[in-house]
């Protein structure tokens, strides 16, 4: 019994020291940065950081969006942006859990992506973001994670928005500004796509959290009252696709190297239709 | 709307055959609560006021209740419904409950969730157990997809796979009128959150008379614990009466 005591402890300790590198333990006490006060530093660097508008030549366009890429690591997240870089796409998205938290993982991914003047691309913040203190760096070398672009054709705009759900929750203060991005810009666009990191829907038995089901209930009658075309997002690493009414909820695998099915997904937009398609990695070996 | 003026009607037509039959249950209580809180999507403090009808028949439970909110974030009122039919059995020596519920919810006015499932319930002096499975639907109802009649690739309802319901209770009884129950669960009377969200629960009750108990619960609800990064979602009051009427 107490041999037995013994090597579960031992296995106990080894399996927290393990994973204390990748996972922030303290974050089911002291998380150290809050929804909201992360949307208010958000907020200020929007007022001096205008929303980006792109334009395209074509009524035809195409974004990328990956998720869970999880550097450290960095085998997957490379060739991912060897294809996320080509010159058909007009910017990519990493919608969350992009790295582990640590500053030398940011460091990873700011000596790997493109400079912005040529290839554009946007971030927003996973829970794995934000682990050992992430957030500080993430808003010093990236700045806001909730925001939106625009995407402007000859004929049509298309608006994109980009939502921090790291901690499980958007908080008060960011929901309230979705509410008035849809009610105040959602008419001036044809197609309206949001991206967050925390998944909607439960499709399968996992230890990952979603956002509470009351912050369902308001999302989804947002996103049903303003026609969003699209919800993409990460979190669960396993793709799925949950049509309802108007809307798609996209959930992307994960882009981590220890994943043998990662995938992104080709966002193909033409002057009536939004449409996707997931790319493998190994089917571009 | 009209789905809810439909739950309405069954609602005060299973109160109105309770009424008429009340000679044939053993025991007949209501459980009325009235609940302020505020939460992350509230936009401000909500309320709550329930009355949930219990009519007993031998081993055998079954009750109705209704939820009216009155929130920012729902503009239904009469917003849930529930009925649930309970039985005891003794499994060695063990008495163990069975409860079969179904819950409905208009959560705007076009979209409802609608919840069955089933719990089992075990309890000991100072302990209570209950774990469970159930099934959630989220839907357009009738008149949204009437209104919208949506073309053959979009779908109107999402099932998500079959979710753990659990509550582990804690029990003090201070003295024959005083009682006092701490819980961590991922359900409460019109909500039923996923696995990994779980809340805290604590009510303290009192005896007032052999038939009318009055109770109060605090709830604390959080986003984000599995995900290691916690932040408050909502809090809540509440305050109640159980009326054992015969």
């Amino acid at each position: 019994m107490a041999n037995q005591l013994k090597y579960t402890l031992v296995l106990l300790v080894t399996f927290f020291y393990g994973c204390s590198f990748t996972l922030d333990f303290g974050g089911f006490f002291f998380p150290g940065d809050l929804v909201d006060s992360r949307f208010v530093q958000s907020d200020q660097w929007n007022q001096t950081n205008p929303f980006k508008n792109l334009i395209v030549s074509s009524e035809n366009y195409q974004l990328i969006v990956a998720a869970d890429s999880h550097i450290g690591p960095e085998v997957n997240f490379k060739k991912f942006l060897i294809q996320a870089s080509k010159p058909e796409n007009t910017a990519f998205v990493i919608v969350g859990d992009i790295v582990i938290g640590h500053k030398e993982d940011y460091l990873i991914l700011k000596n790997n992506l493109p400079d912005f003047n040529q290839v554009h691309y946007f971030l927003i913040a996973g829970n794995h973001d934000l682990y050992f203190d992430g957030w500080k760096t993430f808003f010093a070398d990236f700045g806001s994670s909730t925001y939106y672009f625009t995407v402007q054709t000859p004929t049509k705009n298309d608006i994109y928005i980009c939502l921090d759900s790291g901690s499980g929750t958007l908080g008060g203060k960011q929901l309230l500004w979705l509410k008035n991005v849809l009610s105040t810009k959602r008419d001036n666009y044809h197609n309206c796509v949001v991206f967050s990191h925390v998944n909607f829907f439960r499709n399968r038995h996992t230890g990952s959290t979603n956002l509470l089901v009351e912050e369902l209930y308001v999302l989804m009658d947002l996103f049903d009252r303003y026609k969003v075309n699209m919800v993409i997002s990460g979190h669960d690493h396993v793709r799925f696709v949950n049509n309802f009414g108007f809307t798609t909820y996209i959930t992307t695998d994960g882009l981590l190297d220890s994943n043998t099915n990662a995938s992104f997904l080709k966002l193909k937009v033409d002057s009536e239709n939004l449409n996707y398609e997931f790319v493998n990695l190994k089917s571009l070996n | 709307m009209k789905d809810t003026s439909k739950t309405l009607k069954i609602f005060l037509l299973i109160l109105f055959f309770i009424n008429c039959h009340s000679n044939i249950f053993s025991q007949i209580s209501i459980n009325s609560y009235l609940e302020i809180g505020n939460n992350n999507v509230s936009e401000g403090v909500y309320s709550n006021f329930s009355s949930q009808f219990l009519a007993k028949f031998g081993s055998l439970t079954a009750s109705t209740s209704g939820l009216l909110t009155f929130t920012n974030a729902n503009p239904i009122i009469f917003s849930t419904y529930k009925l649930s039919v309970e039985n005891e059995f003794i499994i060695f020596n063990n008495p163990i409950s069975v409860d079969a519920f179904y819950l409905g919810k208009a959560f705007s006015k076009e979209l409802n969730e609608t919840n069955t499932g089933i719990l089992v319930d075990y309890l000991t002096n100072h302990f209570g157990f209950q774990i469970g499975l159930n099934a959630r639907i989220f839907s357009f109802n009738n008149e949204a997809k009437q209104k919208y009649n949506f073309p053959e690739p979009f779908n109107t309802t999402i099932w998500e796979p079959f979710n753990l319901m659990y509550k582990f209770t804690y029990y003090l009884q201070y003295n024959r009128k005083w009682n006092f129950e701490a819980s961590v669960t991922n359900f409460d009377t019109y909500i039923i959150e996923q696995e990994t969200n779980p809340m805290l629960l604590t009510k303290f009750s009192y005896k007032l008379q052999d038939k009318l108990l009055l109770y109060c619960d605090l709830g604390y609800l959080e986003a984000g614990l599995l995900n290691m990064r916690v932040n408050t979602f909502g809090l809540y009051l509440r305050g109640g009466v159980i009326w054992q009427i015969n």
